[in-house]
C-alpha cells in the first residue's frame, strides 16, 4: 500500500496542517480532499485572547491549536500516528534523515521564519507551520508544503533551525508519521464526530474568548479601540486580525469557505441535503468576513481613527458572529435529529 | 466566492500562488489558485513596516553608541530580549545585559558564539560593524 517517499504526491491546500494531514492519508492510501479532514478534524474555531500578544497585538485566530486537527482527525480515521519530540537536535535530525532512508515521508512543525523558501514579506515568528519531507539529496531536504503550488528544497541547517525554533508553540523538532490505517474508516461517523466538536466548541464554551462569544467579545473590543489606544496600535492590531484571518493560509475567508466546501460534502457522506443549504451560509459568511476585511484595510490605508469607522467594522463583526451563531444551532438540530 | 471572483492582484507572494476555495460553475467547492489579494498587502505592508521601523530604531541606537550590535541583530530576527534568551539559552537579564555596549564588548567567543547561532548568522556578522 505504501509507495516510496520519493514518489509523494505534492498537492495545493489551503492551510499548512490539514493540508500536510491529507497528503500523508494520501500517500498511505486513503484519499480525502483537504476540507474533508478539516472538518473531520473539528479545525475551524475563533479564538481572541487579549492577553497574550503575538508581535504586540492581541491573539486571534479562525481556527483551532497547531497539531489538533491532525490529533482528532487521525482518531476519527482510525489512523495510528507515530509523533516524536525531540529535546537534542542532532537526534532529531539523524530520526528525520532515518526515516527518509526507510522510505517514510513524515510530517514536520516548524518555525516559519527560518525557512528560506517563504517569500520574505510573509517570514514571521510564527512556530505551528506543518510540511512534509520525503527526501534528501546530498545537504538539501525536499519538502512538500501543501501551501505552495510546487515542492520546495531547503538546507539542513534552515530546516534544523525550522525545527528547532523556540518561544511560543515551540515545535522541539516535532515528526509525525503514519504508522497504520485501520480498515476502511466509518466517514459518516467521523464526519457526524468531527461536526459535533466544532458546534459544541463555537456555541458552548462558556468563556467569553472562543468561539461565537469570542467573535462578539473581540467586535466590542475592536470599536473601543480608538478611544482606548493610540492610533497606530488601533490600526496595527486591526491589520493582525485581518493578516489571521487571509494571510495565513486559511482558503479565504478565515477558513470558513474551506467549512463550507466540507458542510457540501458532509451533506452528501450523511445523506442530509439540509447540510447544503447550510454551506450555503457559510460561503455568505466567509463573503461577510471577506468583507470586513476590505472595510478593514480601508481604514489602515486612509489612516481613519475616527471612531465611526471601527464601529462599522464592529458592527460587520458582530453581523458575522450572529450568522455563524444561526448556521451552527442549524447544524446542531439535524445532529439531534 | 465564485472561481472567477478570486482576487488575482499583485500582493505579498513573490509571484507565488495560494489556494483558495471558492464554488466553480456547478456550484461545487473546489481549490483554485490566487496570485493575492490587494487587502492582503496593505494588512501586511503594515506589519512588515512596523518590524522595519523596528529595526531601524535599534539600528540608530546601535550607531548612536546606545546600544549593542546584538539589539540591530535581534530587531533584525523578529526577536525581542524574551525570544532571544529561549533560543540562545541566556537568561532574559542576560541578554538585556548583552544589548549594553559595554557589556557586549566584554563577551567572550563562547557567549557571542551562542547569540550568533540562535540569531541564523556568523560570528563574524554579529561582532562587525552594523550598516552605516
Amino acid at each position: 500500500m505504501n509507495k516510496p517517499a520519493r514518489e509523494f504526491e505534492h498537492a495545493h491546500s489551503a492551510h499548512c496542517e490539514s493540508g500536510a494531514f491529507t497528503a500523508l492519508l494520501r500517500h498511505n492510501g486513503l484519499r480525502l480532499t483537504e476540507s474533508l479532514v478539516f472538518g473531520i478534524g473539528s479545525g475551524l474555531f475563533f479564538l481572541y485572547f487579549p492577553l497574550l500578544k503575538i508581535y504586540g497585538a492581541p491573539l486571534v485566530a479562525y481556527r483551532d491549536a497547531p497539531n489538533a486537527i491532525m490529533t482528532r482527525g487521525a482518531r476519527r480515521l482510525g489512523v495510528r500516528l507515530h509523533k516524536a519530540r525531540f529535546r537534542d537536535a542532532d537526534r532529531g535530525m539523524r530520526a528525520l534523515d532515518q526515516a527518509l532512508a526507510e522510505g517514510v515521508p513524515v510530517g514536520m512543525q516548524t518555525g516559519v521564519f527560518w525557512l528560506p523558501y517563504f517569500p520574505r514579506d510573509m517570514r514571521f515568528q510564527f512556530n505551528g507551520h506543518h510540511v512534509i519531507a520525503y527526501a534528501k539529496e546530498a545537504e538539501e531536504y525536499l519538502l512538500s508544503d501543501t501551501v505552495f503550488e510546487a515542492a520546495v528544497r531547503c538546507h539542513e541547517a534552515d530546516l534544523r533551525r525550522a525545527r528547532f525554533s523556540k518561544g511560543p508553540l515551540a515545535p522541539k523538532g516535532l515528526l509525525y508519521r503514519i504508522v497504520g490505517i485501520d480498515g476502511e474508516p466509518d466517514l459518516a461517523a467521523a464526519v457526524r464526530a468531527g461536526l459535533k466538536t466544532t458546534t459544541w466548541r463555537m456555541l458552548k464554551i462558556p468563556i467569553r474568548y472562543m468561539g461565537v462569544k469570542g467573535i462578539g467579545t473581540l467586535a466590542h473590543a475592536l470599536a473601543s479601540w480608538p478611544a482606548t489606544l493610540p492610533d497606530t496600535t488601533a490600526r496595527s492590531w486591526l491589520a493582525n486580525i485581518i493578516r489571521m484571518q487571509e494571510e495565513i493560509g486559511t482558503g479565504g475567508g478565515g477558513f470558513r469557505y474551506m467549512y463550507a466546501a466540507f458542510l457540501d460534502e458532509a451533506a452528501d457522506i450523511l445523506k442530509q441535503p439540509a447540510l447544503h443549504a447550510i454551506s450555503e451560509q457559510f460561503t455568505d459568511i466567509g463573503d461577510r468576513w471577506r468583507d470586513f476585511a476590505v472595510a478593514g484595510a480601508q481604514v489602515i490605508r486612509d489612516n481613519d481613527a475616527c471612531a465611526a469607522a471601527y464601529a462599522a467594522l464592529s458592527a460587520r463583526m458582530l453581523d458575522c458572529a450572529a450568522r455563524e451563531q444561526r448556521a451552527f444551532e442549524e447544524i446542531g438540530k439535524l445532529l439531534h435529529r | 466566492m465564485r472561481i472567477e471572483d478570486i482576487p488575482q492582484e499583485p500582493s505579498i507572494l513573490d509571484g507565488r500562488l495560494r489556494a483558495c476555495y471558492a464554488r466553480n460553475a456547478a456550484g461545487r467547492y473546489e481549490v483554485a489558485t490566487s496570485k493575492g489579494w490587494e487587502v492582503e498587502r496593505i494588512a501586511n505592508q503594515l506589519a512588515v513596516g512596523e518590524v522595519n521601523a523596528h529595526i531601524a530604531c535599534a539600528l540608530a541606537a546601535v550607531r548612536a553608541g546606545k546600544a549593542s550590535a546584538l539589539a540591530y541583530h535581534m530587531a533584525r530576527a523578529h526577536m525581542d530580549a524574551r525570544l532571544l534568551a529561549a533560543h540562545s539559552g541566556f537568561w532574559v537579564w542576560q541578554v538585556k545585559r548583552h544589548m549594553q555596549p559595554r557589556h557586549f564588548q566584554r563577551l567572550g567567543e563562547k557567549a557571542l558564539r551562542r547569540h550568533a547561532d540562535a540569531l541564523g548568522i556568523d560570528l563574524a556578522t554579529l561582532t562587525g560593524p552594523v550598516p552605516a
